[in-house]
């Protein structure tokens, strides 16, 4: 381990504990199988054939560890939309919001589309998502994901979050998946080139993020917050700001089999008690560090 | 794709293009089910009947739904891959069947010199693979002129 990550590992144990470790990634798929075109049934099917190794992920549906020498993402099966590679804690924000069939969501920052695509499925392809991005490219590679899984139910939009509260629009569902510093994939380079600096600069970022998807919150409505950052400037202190500003309150999330901890109350300041409810998904051998939190107006 | 010139489809403008797909494929598909739109270059979307509960003139859109196809003259339509999967599987004509070493030829984007039955020359057909819709391809006098996507070749 070099010095730089060193430093990392030290500021994750004053954060997270002695006991935190990098761990030693296995080398696995994650694939979410895409309803929307194909069945549990026939994919097991395939993957049989094909000889691949097939372990369900315990706290979501339709969703596998896949251990083989093919690379996924190159093959028919993918090609065809079948599956979503996507990591298994990443699956979670869409579980927590819960999205219904008749619903119209917004989600903020959708692209590529891992979180849009297992929204969708859930909502069986009706009701509306508004999938939201800035950046030509992720746009680009958000519309590839729609259309490669089957999407019909989703209007994508290119614009700050801030102009359509300005226009009046709110939603009873918001997903926020904020951009960050992607620390909780463990990537040894992104590790190596995060700054303190850095982090605050997202911080601020996802703030004014935050900041939208609150006052585009209809009275009652729910966000999920998330990153897949182990950095509490990017969590709690985010979530916090906007309990303390916009008088949203933190909602306590179940997810059943999966293993969490709860969310800090205390990094560098005392942040809202209830920030406990949140979930904290430590990376492991199978999957990236993650952050979620539910929010009510 | 610009959502300003996308136009929400009428019934009776719905029924010309399931009309195009009868004519086509001999098959039966019922867009009363989606909202229908056009845009540029032909290009038809497919969205869930509850698209148009959404305030699409405050949003700045840049598509709305699945794009099934491109309208061809002559009454033609070239399917995207998802819109070949949404109608391939009842099709009677204008489909083709690839063994195993077609089917890796034509995902990694190469022209297939195979003559089918039961399709039309200088139209889109259809391409299976046993259980699996890979898309739609031109038929020539050649053989099958691989239209797929790039981004979708393996």
């Amino acid at each position: 381990m070099n010095k730089n990550m060193s430093l990392e590992l030290s500021r994750y144990k004053q954060i997270y504990g002695e006991e935190f470790e990098i761990p030693e990634r296995e080398n696995v798929w994650t694939v979410r199988v895409n309803i929307l075109k194909i069945s549990l049934y026939d994919f097991e099917q395939i993957a049989r054939q094909k000889g691949w190794d097939l372990e369900n992920v315990p706290w979501v549906e339709n969703t596998f560890w896949i251990k083989t020498n093919d690379i996924l993402s190159k093959t028919i099966e993918h090609s065809l939309g079948y599956f979503f590679s996507q990591n298994a804690s990443s699956l979670v924000p869409a579980l927590v919001l819960d999205p219904k069939p008749d619903e119209i969501i917004l989600d903020l920052s959708a692209a590529p589309g891992a979180k849009t695509t297992q929204t969708a499925a859930m909502m069986k392809n009706s009701g509306v998502i508004i999938a939201n991005d800035i950046t030509p490219e992720r746009l680009k590679a958000l519309r590839g994901n729609l259309q490669r899984c089957g999407v019909i139910n989703t209007i994508v939009t290119k614009t700050f979050g801030e102009i359509y509260f300005k226009k009046g629009l709110k939603f009873s569902k918001i997903l926020l998946d904020a951009p960050c510093t992607g620390t909780g994939t463990m990537n040894p380079r992104i590790l190596q080139e995060t700054s303190e600096s850095g982090i605050n600069m997202l911080s601020n970022l996802q703030k004014r993020l935050i900041e939208s998807a609150a006052k585009m919150l209809e009275k009652d409505g729910v966000l999920i917050y998330s990153t897949c950052s182990l950095e509490p400037e990017e969590n709690e202190e985010v979530v916090n700001f906007a309990v303390e500003k916009f008088g949203l309150s933190v909602e306590k999330t179940k997810i059943r089999k999966l293993n969490f901890i709860p969310g800090l109350t205390e990094w560098k300041k005392r942040f809202d008690d209830f920030l406990s409810d949140a979930v904290r998904i430590l990376p492991t051998e199978k999957t990236e560090g993650f952050f979620v939190c539910k929010l009510r107006y | 794709m610009q959502a300003k010139i996308l136009t929400i489809l009428a019934s009776k403008e719905r029924k010309k293009i399931e009309k195009i797909i009868k004519k086509n494929y001999e098959v039966d598909f019922d867009l009363s089910n989606y909202s229908v739109l056009i845009g540029p270059e032909d290009k038809i979307w497919i969205a869930s009947r509850e698209i148009l509960n959404a305030d699409i003139e405050k949003l700045d859109v840049n598509s709305i739904g699945m794009n099934l196809g491109k309208l061809k003259k002559n009454e033609k339509i070239r399917l995207t891959i998802e819109g070949s999967q949404l109608i391939g599987k009842e099709a009677k004509k204008n489909f083709v069947e690839l063994n195993e070493d077609e089917t890796k030829k034509f995902m990694s984007g190469s022209s297939l010199q195979i003559a089918p039955s039961n399709c039309d020359m200088h139209n889109f057909v259809i391409i299976k693979s046993g259980k699996n819709i890979l898309g739609s391809s031109l038929l020539t006098e050649k053989g099958i002129k691989n239209l797929l996507p790039i981004s979708r070749r393996v």
